[in-house]
C-alpha cells in the first residue's frame, strides 16, 4: 500500500513539473519527491524510483551530468540517513534545500549567483512540495 | 529476511531493470509520457500563421532593401521534426527532436518554426538530435536589423535581446531582426524589436525582441538540410 502511494505521488510530482514547464515556471518536483523517499524507503524501493524518475525526466538519449546529479543526490541522502538515521521533521526540509543548492551549484552556479529569483522560486515550490509528500507518508506509516 | 520481503526484493530488482531497459534503449517512452503529462498549450502544427508569415515578410523585404545582391534565391531544404522532449530544468532551453544524422541532420544546421529560425542543431545521434533555442542563456548569433541591415549580437535568454547595435543605428520597434550568423541561411526572421535601449556600459545600443510563436508550445520544427 505504501509503495502504491509512493508510486502514486512519484506520478503526480511528474505531472506537476512538466505541467508547470509548460507555461514556463520550473520546480524540480520529482528531485523534491526523491529526497524525501530517501527518508522512507529502502535501497531497492529508492532505486526503482531514481530510475523512474530518470526516465521521465531525461531529454536526451545520452546520459549528462544534470541526470548523473539527479540520481547521485537522492541515492547520498539515502546512505547519509541509514548512516545516521536524522530526525526526519527538520532533515527533510534541509535535505531538500541542500540538495537543490548543490544540483544548481554543480550545474549552473551563474544561475544561483545571477538569478537567485528563479532559484528561490524553485526552492520555495520544492519545499511546499517535499512537505506535502512527507505529511503524506507520515500518515501512512 | 521474511519470504514477502524477499519477494519484494525481486519485484524491484525487475522493475529497476525494466527501467533500465527502457531508459538506454528506449528513451522516446519516457518523452511520450512526459508529453502526456506536459499536453496543455500546444501548438501542433508548424505551418505559417498570419503573424509569422508577416514577419517573414518583413525579414525577405529588409533583405531585399538591404542586400539585395546577396539574397538567397530560394529557401533551404527542410527535414520536418517532431520535437520529442525539452530540457527539464531551467539553466538551458534545448530541444530533442526525432531526426538524426539516419534522416541527414548534421550539427549546426537551423532550426526553423513558422519560417522563424529557434535555434541550431547542437549534438545529433543516429534518430534524434538537440536543439539549442535562441532561448538558451549560451546562445549568440550575429544578426542584422531592419531594412538598413545594421549589425548586432543575439544573446539568447528566456527574453532573448540584440546588443553591440552602434549608437548610429536607427532602430526603431517593428524592425525586423534576422540571421547573419556564419553556416546559416543569411536572412532567416528571429523576431522583431520590442524596444530599444542603451546597453549597461552605454557603449552600444541594445534592443528586446518579440515573437509570433511561444517556444513551449512548439511540437513540430523544420531542420534546414546540410
Amino acid at each position: 500500500m505504501r509503495l502504491a502511494i509512493a508510486i502514486l505521488i512519484l506520478i503526480l510530482a511528474s505531472a506537476l513539473q512538466f505541467w508547470f514547464a509548460g507555461g514556463g515556471m520550473f520546480f524540480n518536483l520529482i528531485f523534491a519527491t526523491l529526497v524525501v523517499f530517501a527518508f522512507f524507503f529502502d535501497f531497492w524501493e529508492m532505486a526503482a524510483f531514481i530510475l523512474f524518475g530518470v526516465f521521465v525526466v531525461n531529454w536526451q538519449p545520452a546520459i549528462s551530468l544534470e541526470i548523473f546529479l539527479f540520481a547521485l543526490i537522492p541515492l547520498v541522502i539515502f546512505a547519509f540517513h541509514s548512516a545516521f538515521k536524522f530526525e526526519r521533521w527538520i532533515a527533510v526540509p534541509i535535505a531538500i534545500a541542500l540538495g537543490l543548492s548543490i544540483f544548481y551549484l554543480v550545474i549552473a552556479p551563474q544561475s544561483l549567483l545571477g538569478d537567485s529569483a528563479a532559484f528561490l522560486e524553485d526552492l520555495c515550490g520544492s519545499l511546499i512540495w517535499g512537505a506535502a509528500v512527507f505529511l503524506a507518508l507520515r500518515r501512512r506509516e | 529476511m521474511t519470504r514477502e520481503r524477499k519477494s519484494n526484493i525481486v519485484l524491484l530488482l525487475c522493475l529497476c531493470i525494466v527501467l533500465l531497459i527502457f531508459i538506454v534503449f528506449v528513451p522516446s517512452y519516457g518523452w511520450r509520457l512526459r508529453q502526456f503529462f506536459a499536453s496543455q498549450n500546444v501548438v501542433s502544427s508548424d505551418s505559417q500563421s498570419v503573424a509569422a508569415e508577416n514577419e517573414t515578410l518583413k525579414a525577405q523585404l529588409a533583405q531585399l532593401q538591404a542586400v539585395q545582391a546577396q539574397m538567397p534565391t530560394s529557401l533551404p531544404t527542410t527535414i520536418r521534426a517532431m520535437v520529442y522532449s525539452r530540457y527539464p530544468f531551467n539553466f538551458k532551453n534545448e530541444l530533442t527532436v526525432n531526426v538524426g544524422t539516419e534522416q541527414g541532420v548534421a550539427t549546426g544546421s537551423a532550426v526553423l518554426f513558422q519560417g522563424a529560425l529557434i535555434g541550431q542543431v547542437q549534438t545529433v545521434w543516429p534518430n534524434a538530435a538537440l536543439v539549442q533555442t535562441i532561448f538558451d542563456n549560451g546562445f549568440k548569433m550575429p544578426v542584422r536589423i531592419g531594412a538598413r541591415g545594421y549589425d548586432g549580437l543575439l544573446q539568447g535568454s528566456s527574453y532573448p535581446t540584440v546588443g553591440s547595435i552602434a549608437h548610429a543605428a536607427a532602430v526603431n520597434s517593428g524592425d525586423i531582426v534576422y540571421a547573419a550568423g556564419a553556416g546559416l541561411p543569411y536572412g532567416l526572421p528571429i523576431g522583431e524589436v520590442a524596444a530599444t535601449g542603451t546597453s549597461a556600459d552605454s557603449l552600444f545600443e541594445q534592443a528586446s525582441l518579440s515573437f509570433t510563436y511561444d517556444i513551449n508550445s512548439i511540437q513540430t520544427v523544420a531542420i534546414q538540410e546540410p
